[in-house]
């Protein structure tokens, strides 16, 4: 199994997207099928916003076994109050810093959840752990 | 349709990547870039007012050639220079963002 590990800081929108730019360039090594290459980038890149524009900082940690890529983003709070809100579409609770930056449009999550394979989410004030799995056999 | 034969006098290129071979296959114009990371398809023209390095970065991730600024907005040179890094073509317009879709429909690009 390959595994990477990223960090990715708060409020650094300006360098928000370097992460899911290594996971691209290494699913492209691979030679994975274009249209997968598209959808972990999807998820990739929205969930790398969520942790720069959402929390206080967090990691990304992306594990290639076989034919299939686990990434999983995990963040040191403070968390998302309401899950289902958050899966809502236009729902968001994003500052005002990164609305004028393109973001907040409440569609980030559900970007995430309609082109990953496996999506699972969890969060308390401590952070949010998200777990996105996708078959690159397909 | 090549990029090349959309850049006429009403655009500046201000990347130095070559696009003489670059295929263009349709447009999306928003400036919500969650919209354009759903939507986008590969070879798709990104015109938006977002002057800045995401919208770099999701043309890059969604392989999007070309982003067009619209309304005369100024792309600053660390847009430029990561776009120049991500191999991603910027060009901007005094055109409205409306009169870059009407221009391209037009070409049949979109």
């Amino acid at each position: 199994m390959d595994s990477f590990e990223f960090i990715v800081a708060s409020g650094e929108l300006v360098e928000a997207g370097v992460v899911s730019s290594c996971i691209k360039k290494e699913l492209m090594k691979r030679n994975v099928d274009r249209s997968i290459v598209r959808r972990v980038s999807v998820a990739s890149y929205e969930a790398e916003i969520n942790i720069v524009i959402h929390s206080n900082g967090g990691t990304v940690r992306a594990n290639f076994e076989d034919d299939r890529l686990e990434i999983v983003f995990t963040d040191i709070g403070p968390g998302i109050e309401d899950i289902d809100m958050a899966l809502t579409r236009g729902f968001s609770t994003a500052s005002e810093f990164a609305r004028i930056n393109g973001f907040g449009a409440g569609m980030g999550l559900l970007n995430i959840r309609e082109v990953a394979d496996e999506f699972y989410i969890s969060s308390s004030d401590k952070g949010t752990i998200l777990k996105v799995v996708f078959i690159l056999s397909r | 349709m090549l990029l090349s034969e959309i850049i006429n006098n009403d655009f500046t290129v201000v990347t130095n990547v070559d696009y003489t071979d670059i295929d263009v296959n349709g447009a999306m114009c928003t400036d919500l870039l969650s919209f354009a990371m759903g939507k986008a398809s590969y070879g798709d023209i990104l015109i938006t007012i977002m002057n800045n390095n995401n919208s770099v970065a999701v043309a890059s991730l969604l392989d999007l050639p070309c982003i067009i600024i619209p309304f005369g907005l100024d792309v600053p040179e660390s847009v430029i220079s990561r776009a120049n890094e991500q191999g991603v073509v910027v060009l901007k317009t005094l055109l409205t963002n409306i009169e870059v879709i009407i221009y391209l429909g037009k070409l049949g690009v979109c």
